[in-house]
């Protein structure tokens, strides 16, 4: 039960900002609100005069709310938190599962075929690198998540981000590599121009691999921030919902 | 016109508010409402902040770096939020006094010191 839940409940209308990011803002609040409020009785006024005092201190004005709204907006940020299953709408949801499952059927086929991995070249090294700091990082959160039932937000948030910054950097990998054999691909053939085809045959060949190789290895990695981040922002929200629909108590 | 960094006149109350927060965060990590609250003003309540202004505030300096928000849970009182001052902010703040005792130097040549009107 919150004693300041109407308040809360109409600065949470007027801040325009995404989720989790809202979220925060209003436990960040709802706390403060409570610890003035603690103050104030520790000061030896009653409840009723404590709660009218705190109020007024948090008349928080439609100006300064966006200004918080202001700090926390970038077209970024709001991009990546409607990523988090907890602020997606159940239509995105169910877009995302439908775009994702094909999508991890066909590259659990294609590893399974085997020849693909070795065909990725040199490159697929620093890709399965990327996987398995990305799931050495998974499982220390989900550890901590569903084993330990520790929602300790901070700690399941700390260092979070590398698994989309891992994703993007596989991407990337195997468009490098990609373009720097089409260089040695140019090399070869301009040497020997009879086999160009061949060579360029089998540049296709591995690039295919190394570009399918690159993005299962990107979708894991993915997964696992999109999974992670997705149960922290339900847990804040939440949190946060269970403030903001909780009735006024008397002081 | 040297190349030394000034105070900005035109959002004045704005880096103001800034250094005032940095300065409170000086000496460890405090939550919002002890930010606001007067007891935590050296200048006995002159420098008072409304919860308003303290919010953005303080998300801005976090966004930049300069302070570090950390969340605690502190059992039946729920989760807290406090903030300090981070390696970057620390450097800060000494950069912005060193701006702010010259502004007030300045600021005093102009409006002349001691005088009664």
């Amino acid at each position: 039960m919150n004693r300041f839940a109407e308040q809360l409940r109409m600065i949470d209308g007027m801040l325009d900002i995404p989720q989790p990011s809202r979220s925060r803002v209003i436990l960040e609040i709802s706390a403060d609100m409570e610890d003035l409020y603690e103050h104030y009785i520790g000061q030896g006024l009653g409840g009723e005069e404590a709660v009218k005092r705190t109020i007024e201190e948090f008349d928080i004005s439609a100006e300064s709310i966006d200004a918080i709204a202001e700090v926390h907006d970038s077209p970024l940020k709001r991009f990546l938190d409607r990523f988090s299953a907890g602020t997606r709408s159940a239509l995105e949801r169910t877009a995302l599962s439908v775009t994702m499952i094909p999508v991890v059927i066909l590259a659990l086929m294609l590893s399974r075929s085997g020849g693909m991995f070795g065909y990725s070249g040199i490159w697929k090294w620093p890709l399965l690198f990327g996987v398995v700091v990305a799931v050495a990082l998974g499982t220390t959160k989900w550890y901590r998540l569903f084993v330990l039932k520790d929602h300790n937000i901070r700690a399941v948030r700390k260092r979070l981000n590398a698994a989309i910054y891992i994703s993007l950097g596989q991407l990337a990998t195997g468009f490098i590599g990609m373009y720097f054999d089409l260089f040695q691909t140019w090399m070869k053939s301009s040497s020997d121009k009879v086999r160009t085809i061949m060579y360029l045959a089998h540049w296709l060949q591995r690039s295919s691999a190394l570009l399918s190789t690159a993005m299962i290895a990107a979708i894991m990695s993915g997964l696992i921030w999109i999974v992670t981040s997705g149960k922290a922002a339900s847990i804040e929200q939440h949190e946060a919902e269970l403030i903001l629909d909780s009735e006024g108590e008397s002081p | 016109m040297s190349g030394k960094k000034r105070v900005d006149i035109q959002n004045l109350t704005k880096s103001c508010n800034e250094v005032l927060v940095m300065s409170f965060l000086k000496d460890g990590p405090k939550h919002g409402y002890q930010l606001a609250l007067f007891s935590e003003d050296p200048a006995g309540g002159y420098f008072r902040f409304k919860y308003g202004t303290l919010y953005p505030i303080l998300h801005k300096l976090e966004k930049q770096g300069l302070i570090k928000g950390l969340w605690s849970d502190e059992g039946p009182r729920g989760k807290r939020k406090s903030y300090c001052l981070t390696k970057k902010g620390r450097a800060w703040l000494k950069k912005e006094k060193v701006v702010w005792r010259e502004f007030m130097q300045r600021f005093k040549q102009v409006i002349g010191e001691g005088e009664s009107e």
